[in-house]
């Protein structure tokens, strides 16, 4: 038997572009061949047995690679590459340059000399960029100096930069400027003035790892640790070209109250003493439109795209109704007595020309309008909102989503809906599918985002995000923005080209912590991942490659486990269930179609008051059992307690049953299996106890406390990190692995009394070389386990009886560093598995050698 | 999430700024000495790579409790200087190099220590493969500069990191030490991936000289002894430390816990000095930056200290 590895996902440590085209990538101990044109892998080399590629140096057709102690050369062509001699082992890690200099105030991290602009350039661990000129009466190049040129020659500091927020790791010297990238995942472009002329950001989470240029110094490529490839052009101008003041015609004390845009070409501007005013930007004239007292110092306004028609409402409760090109007669309405809240334009669903107004008013009045496109208004609705505080029923509510300081705006597109706040984070629920979305950031920032690929398109500084402001984008790519500051109207043009190509896509931006299957179908095989990065991503695993086929809304702190159960309420359907840190759990299903929704969240604290400390709990671990019409679900949690839920998916609640803190230690592992008809419960803490409960009588009922536990054992000497049970009959083996490197076995009877009979414990003390993380059964001969040492071993049944049952078969090296879970699953002749940590990896255990 | 939210997560960096600790890594050496009784008969001890101090704090409160001159000497060795911690000497000293050792040795009058204890790490920088090793040289430059200050005999307890090739550091241990036994103490959380090797009964090979640079710490996977992926692999003991009623450093425990004073808040008891990111840090508090959009001048008074550093390199 032997394990293959069928699929590996890291952080590209190298890369090095072989011209302008084709590029070498260093992910783990393969070396991959890339077109940065098509973004096509063409081919992929292993070169290293175990170090990962932690630098690349084409001297094309022969590249040297090294990474670790290792080193070896391969030859590449447009199509191909192959190893050229052995790999040889170094005594010592080979860096390409490492150098350390009592004058700075750290390590330097990265160092680049241009030879003929006689620059370098270092990086450092103080985060700061620094830009050296040296001068010297040699006329040969800065590469072909001899010592002696170095000694007669002096260096100046031109620059000393601070840009990244964390370590700069990486730096080159191109001729449009120089590029950085660091720790905090951000690509900074820099004038020799000294200067920011650009920020790529892009990459998720934490660090970018490599960095290399185009033979013509037009693009760059990072990797980040999120184990994408981006494609950064630097040539292109920089996104605002244009940003005016324009001087209303108006009287001198009148000022905008608030802005519109039309069109391209054309923006509104409502003024404070009650005058809707056009302004068409290539003629640079002002129109007005419509004057009114009734509209002084408070007017709310709302545009009609299509047919051009604007509404107004006012502080009497009046609606005005225009078409911007005059040509039809201005409809007035009086709807309330006070004032008009809110007008928003609603698309017709009758099919006929027009458009619907929806507006809001005092006493939870809201009205819903008709209008033709000849301006005729039809009053469909009055709806009277419920007289509450905010004079709406919340169906669900995510308090403190944004921290204390608040949510900012709401907004729905698509399928989604997107919020920010002022911890300057965007949150997005029910994803469907990466759209534009438009925000406002941070303190002073205007921010055009892309989900899909995560960058920022457009940077407009604007004062702030409680003002008028609007935008208008074009289908080439061209952006129009209008707001007010400091009394006046300002107007933005700017190209939204994308500067950022992803070579391969992202999976999570920080450590992966658990890995499940959910389906194969074919060649393709479908797992969920969940990250520290909060994130749970259902991705595709077909050919080598990964696709990300969607993601389970994000949860507030890292996500630690998964449990994936079949749906008891839709067949073919599947719930899965996602928990971590802030005592925060989620349902959600994935329909047969691999399509994602969320089902419920569950805050064990909810609204942390003071003195409250249930908020800080974390879960370890979930494990899942259909019961009758709902789900029984088992928490492991890190206060010590083993938690029962019921799931109802008709409901979409979760029911707290009962639990117990018998353990008093943090609770690492939970399994809930069926033995007859009996439910137990297998619970492992960091004190090394296993323990079993009988919780089948309990699942019906709302107690408090658990009974207690049938059976406790110690098996290890410290935390159990990974527990497996596999049921035969009323047979039960158990197997557990701890951090003290072992692994143990069990094997229990459960009597007709529902006792617990023990036939068998042993233990393996030195399974591993570090702490076991995962272990699972594949069948009744046959178990794997996965160890933070990196390596995955397969474990058969052996003859002998009393010492521990099991003997090593067969073990893979993995690439996959902090390995902290793993999955096994059949397909029809084969065993797959995945292992996760940093990266993930997918092995195949084939039955001949 | 508030200020005592850490307190919360992790009893042992609460315990320790309660109890006046500099970080909460005394607790890791406490639990250590219950287990494997390193202290005992200890009269001449070093800690290597000591800042900011904390397991210098707990030589001193269990070796010298009478703060008597008769008692041990702790000789703690640091490039950085560290607030100083009574009854113990400083050395403001690189490891790796001999008259460090030479320097150590002189205040023992000559003699050799009874332990030597390191609790040094990088500044990690996320690569799992970069870290472990730089963990491995530092472990190593440790065990170098302790075959010149440590008497046969000896303990030597230092922090490893257990990756891919903890095996192969244990057996370049073992070289030195005929008993070598990774210990986890219940402090440092299960989580990590953090452990110490506990070397007992120092016996270095037949004629081996101490030097700075040893050929004999450079082990290699071979398919015949340790092999990479083969059944035939060192076998790493451990040893759990610390009892099983001590604290758990993975559980979330309330702020007021069991048979303890009432809970109130501590400001950490030891900030770092000078860290290189000190001049980053005030740019990025003040919105300093360098943004496309607001280009802010290059910091003057850096390019001057740079300038002069560079003249003092003759470059």
């Amino acid at each position: 038997m032997a394990f293959s590895s069928e699929f590996l996902s890291l952080p590209p440590t190298a890369l090095a572009f072989l011209g302008d085209d084709l590029f070498l990538s260093g992910e783990g101990p393969f070396v991959h061949l890339y077109s940065a044109e098509d973004g096509r892998l063409r081919a992929s080399v292993k070169v290293f047995q175990a170090a990962n590629v932690h630098g690349i140096h084409p001297a094309c057709p022969l590249v040297a690679i090294h990474g670790g102690k290792s080193l070896r050369l391969i030859r590449v062509t447009d199509t191909s590459m192959e190893c050229e001699g052995e790999e040889s082992e170094m005594s010592d890690w080979v860096w390409s340059v490492h150098w350390m200099t009592s004058g700075l105030a750290g390590v330097i991290f990265g160092i680049e000399f241009h030879v003929t602009k006689r620059l370098i350039c270092s990086v450092s661990d103080d985060r700061s960029l620094r830009l050296y000129s040296v001068q010297s009466c040699s006329s040969a190049a800065l590469d072909q100096w001899a010592v002696s040129d170095w000694s007669a020659a002096s260096v100046q500091v031109l620059h000393c930069l601070y840009g990244h927020t964390a370590r700069v790791w990486d730096v080159k010297m191109l001729s449009a400027g120089i590029v950085s990238v660091g720790e905090d995942a951000v690509c900074c472009l820099w004038g020799y003035d000294g200067k920011v002329k650009r920020k790529f950001q892009g990459h998720k989470g934490r660090s970018i790892w490599s960095l290399t240029k185009n033979a013509s110094e037009t693009r760059v490529l990072t990797g980040g640790g999120d184990c994408s490839v981006r494609l950064w052009s630097v040539q292109e101008a920089p996104p605002i070209s244009h940003n005016a003041s324009i001087a209303l015609p108006t009287h001198q004390d009148d000022f905008p109250r608030s802005v519109k845009m039309i069109d391209e070409h054309n923006l509104l501007a409502m003024t404070n003493a009650g005058s809707l005013l056009k302004y068409n930007i290539p003629n640079k004239r002002w129109h007005t439109l419509f004057s009114s007292v009734e509209y002084k110092s408070y007017s709310v306004l709302a545009v009609w795209h299509q047919g051009a028609a604007v509404v107004l409402g006012n502080i009497h409760g009046d609606i005005s109704i225009l078409d911007i090109d005059g040509k039809l007669e201005m409809v007035e309405k009086h709807l309330y007595e006070g004032k008009v809240y809110s007008v928003n334009i609603l698309p017709r669903n009758d099919g006929q020309s027009g458009f619907s107004i929806l507006s809001t008013g005092p006493e939870g009045r809201m009205d819903l309008m008709r209008i033709s496109g000849d301006l005729c208004v039809e009053h469909m609705h009055r709806m009277t909102l419920p007289p509450t505080k905010q004079r709406w029923h919340p169906l669900q509510s995510f308090p403190r989503i944004h921290g204390k300081a608040g949510v900012t705006d709401v907004c729905f597109h698509g399928n989604q809906l997107y919020t920010c706040g002022r911890d300057g984070f965007i949150r997005t629920y029910d994803v469907m599918e990466g759209r534009l979305v438009l925000l406002t950031a941070t303190r002073s920032d205007l921010i055009l985002y892309e989900m899909r690929s995560n960058q920022v398109l457009l940077r407009l500084e604007c004062g702030g995000g409680h003002r008028s402001w609007d935008l208008h984008t074009t289908s080439d790519l061209s952006a129009v923005v209008c707001y007010i500051k400091a009394q006046d109207v300002v107007l933005g043009e700017s190209h939204l080209a994308a500067c950022q190509k992803i070579i391969k896509p992202s999976l999570h931006g920080r450590e992966i912590c658990d890995v499940r299957h959910v389906t194969s179908c074919g060649d393709g095989h479908v797992v969920l991942t969940a990250g520290e990065d909060t994130a749970v991503h259902l991705i595709r695993i077909h050919n080598g490659s990964l696709t990300v086929l969607g993601s389970l809304s994000a949860h507030i702190s890292s996500v630690r486990c998964l449990s994936v159960v079949p749906s008891v309420e839709l067949p073919g359907h599947q719930v899965v269930f996602s928990a971590g840190g802030r005592a925060q759990m989620k349902a959600s299903r994935i329909t047969p179609s691999l399509k994602t929704h969320d089902l419920a969240t569950f805050m064990l604290s909810p609204r942390p008051k003071r003195g409250d400390d249930s908020a800080e709990m974390r879960f370890m671990a979930l494990s899942c059992l259909p019961l009758g019409s709902d789900l029984l679900l088992a928490a492991a949690c890190s206060d010590a307690y083993v938690r029962l839920f019921r799931f109802s998916e008709t409901s979409r609640c979760f029911t707290a049953v009962c639990a117990s803190h018998v353990h008093d230690h943090c609770v690492l592992c939970v399994r809930l299996v069926c033995v007859g008809a009996s439910h137990l419960l297998f619970s492992a803490a960091t004190d090394g106890f296993l323990f079993i409960w009988d919780v089948t009588s309990l699942s019906s009922d709302a107690g408090s406390q658990m009974a207690p536990p049938l059976y406790k054992q110690r098996l290890h000497q410290s935390g159990v990190n990974a527990l497996d049970v596999r049921c035969h009959g009323n047979v039960t083996e158990v197997v557990c692995g701890g951090d003290d490197t072992a692994v143990s076995y069990a094997c229990f009877r459960l009597t007709a009394h529902n006792d617990i009979h023990v036939m068998h414990t042993s233990s393996h003390q030195r399974a591993h070389a570090a702490q076991v993380t995962g272990l699972r059964f594949l069948d009744a001969d046959r178990f794997v386990s996965a160890s933070v040492d990196q390596r995955v071993i397969l474990w058969t049944r052996s003859a002998q009886d009393n010492a521990f049952p099991w003997r090593w078969a067969a073990c893979y090296y993995s690439n996959v560093a902090d390995l902290t879970n793993l999955d096994v699953w059949r397909t029809e002749d084969e065993w797959k598995l995945a292992v996760c940590g940093i990266g993930c990896q997918m092995l195949t255990l084939t039955d001949h050698e | 999430m508030g200020r005592s939210s850490k307190d919360k997560r992790d009893v042992y960096y609460r315990l320790a700024k309660e109890e006046g600790w500099r970080a909460r890594s005394a607790f890791k050496l406490l639990q250590i000495d219950e287990e494997f009784k390193i202290f005992q008969n200890v009269k001449k001890v070093v800690d290597l790579c000591a800042a900011p101090g904390s397991w210098s704090q707990v030589l001193s409160q269990k070796l010298r409790s009478d703060g008597d001159d008769s008692e041990a000497k702790i000789v703690a060795v640091d490039l950085q200087a560290m607030a100083p911690i009574t009854g113990v000497i400083q050395l403001q000293g690189d490891i790796t190099k001999v008259s460090t050792a030479e320097d150590i040795i002189s205040h023992f009058e000559g003699d050799h220590a009874d332990l030597v204890v390191c609790d040094g790490a990088p500044d990690v920088t996320g690569l799992h493969d970069i870290d472990e090793y730089i963990q491995a040289q530092l472990l190593l430059a440790a065990l170098n500069i302790t075959t010149h200050v440590l008497k046969k005999g000896g303990t030597f307890v230092a922090k490893i990191f257990r990756g891919k090739d903890v095996s192969l550091l244990y057996s370049q241990l073992r070289i030195f030490f005929p008993s070598v036994t990774i210990a986890k103490p219940r402090s440092s959380r299960n989580s990590s991936i953090e452990a110490f090797v506990v070397c007992e009964k120092y016996s270095p090979p037949d004629g081996y000289v101490p030097n700075m640079c040893n050929p004999l710490l450079d082990q290699h996977y071979d398919v015949d002894f340790n092999s990479l992926d083969g059944p035939n692999r060192v076998i790493v003991p451990f040893l759990a430390c610390g009892d099983l009623s001590a604290y758990d450093s993975d559980r979330t425990y309330p702020l007021q816990l069991p048979e303890r004073e009432a809970y109130e808040y501590h400001a950490p008891s030891q900030s770092p000095i000078t860290p290189p990111y000190q001049i980053a840090c005030q740019l990025r508090k003040q919105n300093q930056l360098q943004n496309p959009t607001q280009p802010s001048p290059a910091v003057k008074h850096e390019v001057d200290e740079v300038e002069g550093a560079m003249a003092q390199l003759h470059l």
